[in-house]
């Protein structure tokens, strides 16, 4: 196995037919277009990726403007509660979602999109409900996307005192002589430690002690939706957890200290670079590149950018292989490429939402604090929506976002019917679809029954439900 | 709650402007408007139909089955508990021990019927009171196996173990967006959120084609992927040949319309439509009552009703087919035994489970109670008496052509409790 290696193979003609561009860019990105392979083909691949990791200097004016379609984006807890009440509450959570498709789809700052996925998986909170409709949209903009390519313990001190975690953990009822542990839990489980990380069921309900009090203001108090920390009903004795005694009298920084202490641990760092290896590069992660991204991070002080560069670096490739070692396409990521493939007009980002819910990951909306799996096992299985809404997309019959055909025909530059295969290849994958897929998709455009103005369309469809268009 | 309503949809109004996908409908042999008496479709066999339910969160088991006779379940739930048989809002009894919470009563006459068995202080022998590692134990049957690492569950493991009953081609269901752990690797299985809107999608000229493209670029795929994609154009044809949307329940039986009631109801379709499916899993949510319980007409009581009065629902409709069919419920775990601060309970160790069928031996409490005294409890919680792959294996050995559980436990050989004939 990769893994067990020391020395670093080079990234070689193992690779076949793929070049580091275009490892690269489906690494970083929602998947393959073609003005993208561009942009990184213009400024070198390594250029590229640290571009990418700059987010806030890359234009991205378009997807800023469009953005206004969305209001709630920009509202206090207050404001949000105010101006939707809890009648149409779940439409703040449905603009978020919308958003989320204009950002996956047309911001140009691709990478930091991914990272904002796998933060909110990592740092999950269902907007399902009641107030989580109108937390959520705070949590996002104020925990997630601040510190994406930041720093992970800040991320984690604003996650700890965000009304959405407080909320969906259960904190707010945390208090003196009755704990609820739910968070303290979660907190080192999933968000910190890992399962494997050293704790014990006392660490648990020792840490559970420290966060009494720490609540927000619900829809009934003023300032809804911002952390307050009740000391009245916080329980100020001496503490002891994971071996760090916590002298009494310690108030709202018990807490303060045990988030750092937890996003700082070597567990985490393990924890972490595991996961994210996981989310960047392979199913499989490499340890060197496990162990090299944890020590990053660790000498870092939790700084997210070292790790990303360690994992998506030419040793990171080499090992992984994703070539040969691909990724299943979660359902929105397979729906975020095509459109991104074939250029697809805007839409209806007001309808877009319930299109990716019918695949089978309706956003913001994992009920477990998890979030989404990250596996092919749990997706790669589910089939049918996903050619469904290929095959909707491309005939031009998707309700939000209707294609015309002759779109299509440009974006195989006229290429002659009997190359259209190829030419389909090319736009989709930059030219990665298998022998075998190819004749599949050639065969069916010279078999149709009768020739119609839908065979491009359904030809593109066929394509884009090949095996090689659900991976990456 | 979901909302899978759009107003302006071409999409979902594709099949009836087409009037049926072509091939997809044309191959249907048997056609159940609804199912005339006797009328089977061919491919099914004699195996039970294994209908698995998890419920996702950890179900609390001493309000739903609470054993009102252990005088400590009162101390240490003050708020929570149910009261004992006789009194206002009390349990009604089930074996003059345990009872049941009134919200969850439609289960009563199942278990006075004697086909729904309840077993108490169940679980997994893994300590882990994390929801994810507990249901990865006990989803990949790897409970005390530290370093046993395997990406199959038990499920799947189990499927692969026996030959087909029909044409194989669609043997499982999990009626959800993504598959469960339990049936990872399980030959011929896949996810649908919602069995009665399979279709086959697109231009009706092509879909013979389409369908062959498809076919050709998934045939040599490795699993999961590649056999799901034969499975999902098999199901196309099987599930609409069912006309799921158009179900109606036998013997007046009333399913909640709920999510969970409606996904019973498609499943006591599939197992009359016997299509050759064997086995499918049902998750039901948000059993993680650590605040606001709700035991009498809160939370937890809406959601009992709601399981138990679709559990009733099927148990009516299918009465005609009870023999053929094996319900086993369960959790990742219970709940700890005293209250928290916030009117919930937070994670503990051994819960309920439950077998519902024609050949269950039901109408009784099975299990060792351990008791709820201080010192009885494992970590303020009810200890494990019955490990949980005991219930499972004496099902599929007695209901599901198992031959050698120990294979599918991994080594684990398990002990009948007598709950299955």
């Amino acid at each position: 196995m990769n893994a067990q290696s020391t020395q670093s193979p080079p990234l070689t003609s193992a690779a076949g037919p793929w070049a580091l561009d275009l490892l690269l860019l489906e690494r970083t990105s929602y998947g393959f277009s073609r003005a993208d392979l561009a942009e990184l083909r213009q400024r070198g691949p390594w250029a590229y990726l640290e571009w990418q990791l700059e987010p806030d200097t890359i234009d991205d004016s378009y997807v800023d403007a469009e953005l206004g379609q969305f209001p709630a984006l920009t509202m206090s807890g207050q404001q949000l509660f105010d101006t939707f009440g809890f009648d149409n509450g779940w439409l703040t959570s449905h603009q978020l979602r919308g958003a989320r498709i204009l950002r996956a789809v047309s911001s140009r700052r691709q990478l930091y999109e991914r990272m904002v996925e796998f933060w909110t998986d990592h740092l999950n909170v269902p907007a399902g409900q009641d107030d989580a409709y109108f937390l959520k949209v705070v949590d996002d903009r104020d925990v997630i996307r601040p510190h994406a390519l930041g720093n992970f313990r800040d991320m984690l001190r604003a996650s700890s005192k965000s009304a959405a975690m407080l909320s969906s953990l259960d904190n707010d009822s945390n208090e003196l002589g009755a704990p609820n542990e739910n968070y303290s839990r979660e907190v080192m489980e999933l968000h910190s430690l890992g399962v494997d990380g050293g704790y014990t069921e006392d660490d648990v309900r020792e840490l559970a002690r420290c966060f009494t009090g720490w609540t927000f203001n619900h829809t009934w108090e003023p300032n809804y939706g911002e952390f307050r920390f009740d000391s009245w009903r916080h329980d100020d004795g001496p503490k002891t957890v994971l071996g760090v005694n916590i002298p009494a009298g310690g108030g709202l920084t018990d807490g303060e200290l045990m988030i750092d202490f937890l996003a700082l641990h070597p567990q985490t760092a393990k924890h972490l670079a595991t996961k994210l290896t996981r989310w960047l590069l392979s199913y499989d992660p490499p340890k060197a590149i496990v162990d090299r991204a944890a020590a990053a991070y660790l000498a870092s002080g939790g700084e997210i950018k070292p790790m990303v560069r360690v994992i998506l670096s030419a040793d990171g490739f080499a090992r992984a292989k994703p070539w040969e070692n691909r990724k299943f396409k979660r359902p929105a990521h397979f729906a975020f490429s095509l459109l991104r493939a074939l250029e697809a007009p805007q839409g209806d980002l007001d309808q877009a939402p319930w299109s990716i819910n019918n695949l089978g990951q309706h956003l913001y909306s994992w009920p477990a604090p998890n979030g989404y799996p990250d596996s092919a096992g749990a997706w790669g299985s589910n089939l049918l929506p996903r050619w469904t809404f290929a095959s909707h997309l491309c005939i031009g019959w998707l309700w939000w976002n209707t294609i015309p055909q002759s779109h299509l025909v440009q974006l195989i530059e006229n290429a002659d019917r009997s190359d259209w295969a190829k030419a389909i290849d090319l736009v989709l994958t930059g030219g990665r679809m298998t022998v075998e897929e190819r004749a599949a998709v050639q065969s069916f455009v010279d078999n149709v029954p009768f020739v119609s103005d839908s065979d491009l369309g359904q030809a593109f469809e066929v394509a884009a439900n090949s095996p090689t268009f659900q991976s990456y | 709650m979901i909302q899978r309503k759009h107003t302006g949809s071409a999409a979902l109004s594709r099949r009836s402007f087409l009037g049926g996908t072509g091939a997809a409908t044309a191959t249907i042999a048997t056609s159940p408007a609804w199912l005339a008496p006797g009328a089977r479709a061919a491919g099914g066999g004699q195996r039970d139909l294994l209908l698995y339910v998890f419920l996702r969160g950890g179900m609390d088991a001493l309000t739903m089955f609470p054993p009102y006779a252990d005088g400590d379940l009162y101390v240490q739930r003050p708020s929570l508990a149910i009261p004992p048989p006789g009194q206002a809002s009390g349990a009604i009894d089930l074996d003059g021990f345990f009872g049941l919470a009134p919200a969850a009563a439609a289960l009563y006459p199942a278990f006075a019927d004697g086909n729904l068995a309840v077993v108490q202080a169940a679980g997994s022998t893994d300590p882990s009171r994390s929801h994810f590692d507990a249901m990865k134990f006990i989803e990949t049957a790897t409970p005390g196996m530290p370093g046993v690492l395997v990406d199959s569950g038990w499920l799947g493991r189990h499927m692969l173990s026996i030959p087909p009953v029909g044409a194989g081609d669609l043997r499982g269901l999990a009626i959800s967006s993504t598959l469960p752990l339990t049936l990872a690797g399980a030959p011929n299985v896949m996810p649908t959120y919602d069995p009665k809107g399979v279709d086959f999608y697109g231009h009706g000229h092509t879909a013979d084609l389409r369908r062959s493209a498809i076919e050709a670029m998934y045939a040599n795929v490795p699993a999961p992927t590649g056999p799901a994609a034969l499975s999902s154009l098999a199901s196309i044809d099987l599930l609409q040949g069912l006309d799921l949307a158009n179900y109606t329940p036998a013997n007046g039986a009333a399913y909640p319309e709920s999510e969970f009631g409606d996904r019973l109801a498609q499943v006591a379709a599939i197992l009359k439509g016997d299509i050759g499916i064997e086995t499918i899993e049902l998750d039901y949510g948000g059993w993680d009552d650590h605040d606001d319980l709700g035991p009498q007409t809160g939370n937890m009581a809406a959601r009992m009703a709601d399981f138990a009065d679709s559990l009733h629902a099927f148990y009516t409709d299918v009465a005609g087919e009870l023999d053929r069919v094996t319900v086993v419920v369960q959790s990742e775990f219970g709940r700890r035994v005293d209250e928290n601060g916030s009117a919930g309970t937070d994670h503990g160790r051994a819960g309920a489970m439950l077998v519902l069928g024609g050949n269950v031996n039901g109408g009784q409490v099975y299990g060792n109670w351990p008791g709820l005294g201080p010192s009885e409890l494992d970590d303020f919680a009810v200890a494990v008496t019955t490990d949980y792959r005991d219930v499972l294996a004496e099902v599929l050995v007695d209901r599901h052509d198992s031959v050698n559980p120990a294979d599918i436990f991994l080594g684990y050989t398990p002990v009948p409790l007598g709950i299955t004939s």
